[in-house]
């Protein structure tokens, strides 16, 4: 199902200028370093190595009168120390299927190597950066940033929540909208309906909040039409059978509840202002490590 | 990563054998977010440790069969069985102690 209003001219939000928002920050290289390491990890490869290093993932079994350490068979990442530091320290330079017996609390412990697995990190460049799809990331620099968001979100969420206002506010006036008329009254019936205990707002209120959210809508649908990842006709139908199981009731009341136009507003809208969101922390990062 | 989303229907089967964290959440719980970024982190390091997520926006009558009343609940299973469930968000550091005391046994 696709919306019949329509957005008239398109602005990116990427053309307007946050700088007014951002805040100093002092990223060491290490912080930078540790949190792209992270990053790459889910993107490595494993190979299977001779000899122990920190980090590797290695098999062992060990033979003692610890129970501990008594395992025939057991894996571990060296390094994270859940088998205690001394006894991983001394696991650093063992061979594959090597032998020795090893000291723990003044017991022995007989350890075999059984296998080394090494993770091997892709070569970070922009090329790919860019083959990772992440959305308004596509250069090693933005990859950074956006890594860096993980850590600064509680630092900055003051100024990225003015700076979103002030991106959101001129986005809608930026931009040109067509609405359809059936729309906006599907939409504005559904605040209504989920504002029905708060008597206190006005129509006007409910109304400017319906306009915005159908606008964020469109600006979703947008996006997400470049990406070629709309939102389905089947995706809908799988949420209303979610809905019916949770609510204890049936697909045909779950759906009146909640029309297909209205799942999409909400989609679509949620999806555009966590993208802004995100984008913003991002941004005020980058401009912040300029600055 | 070896995370894997249970169903009502192949939850005893995913925990039966080797050691499992399992995750309850919810779609709108924002702490349920931040410890999803943590149980990622961990899939990476520690991959052969079974990480289960149950969404109970999807499975609420499941919850209640567990008696888990708030999320995030987390479990720690060892072959089937549960040896220990906290409630609440859990730091990084606090997960790698339950799987230091409870997987390395």
């Amino acid at each position: 199902m696709e919306f019949k209003s329509k957005i008239k001219k398109y602005v990116s939000f990427k053309n307007v200028d946050l700088s007014e928002y951002a805040k100093h920050l002092d990223v060491s290289k290490d912080i930078i370093n540790n949190q792209v390491t992270k990053f790459l990890t889910q993107y490595a490869s494993i190979k299977e190595v001779d000899y122990i290093q920190k980090r590797d993932l290695v098999e062992l079994a060990c033979v003692s009168q610890l129970p501990r350490y008594n395992k025939e068979h057991m894996r571990l990442r060296v390094g994270l120390n859940l088998m205690g530091k001394d006894f991983e320290q001394q696991l650093i330079g063992l061979n594959k299927n090597e032998t020795v017996t090893l000291t723990i609390n003044n017991e022995d412990v007989k350890v075999t190597i059984l296998n080394i697995q090494r993770d091997v990190l892709p070569e970070l460049n922009d090329t790919f950066v860019e083959s990772c799809h992440i959305e308004d990331v596509s250069t090693v620099y933005e990859l950074e940033n956006k890594c860096l968001s993980l850590i600064y979100t509680d630092e900055l969420e003051e100024e990225v929540d003015e700076a979103q206002s002030y991106l959101g506010g001129v986005i809608m006036d930026q931009c040109e909208f067509e609405l359809d008329q059936d729309e906006v009254n599907i939409s504005y019936n559904a605040y209504k309906e989920s504002f029905k205990d708060k008597e206190e707002l006005s129509k006007e209120f409910i109304t400017s909040i319906t306009i915005s959210s159908l606008k964020a809508a469109l600006l979703g649908e947008y996006c997400l039409r470049e990406r070629n990842q709309l939102i389905t006709h089947e995706d809908y139908l799988s949420h209303i059978q979610k809905m019916a199981v949770a609510k204890n009731c049936s697909e045909e009341k779950a759906m009146e509840e909640e029309s297909e136009i209205s799942y999409l507003i909400d989609q679509y809208a949620d999806y555009y202002m966590t993208r802004l969101e995100n984008y913003t922390l991002t941004k005020l990062i980058e401009l912040g490590r300029d600055k | 990563m070896n995370i894997k989303y249970a169903t009502y229907e192949n939850y005893n089967e995913l925990i039966k054998e080797g050691f499992s964290i399992v995750d309850f959440f919810t779609n709108t719980c924002g702490p349920c977010k931040v410890f999803a970024k943590i149980l990622e982190e961990l899939s990476l390091e520690l991959p052969f440790i079974n990480i289960i997520k149950v969404n109970l926006s999807d499975y609420p009558a499941f919850g209640k069969e567990l008696n888990i009343d708030a999320v995030p609940t987390v479990l720690f299973i060892k072959d089937g069985k549960e040896v220990e469930r906290v409630v609440g968000l859990m730091s990084a550091d606090e997960v790698t102690e339950k799987i230091g005391q409870y997987y390395y046994e």
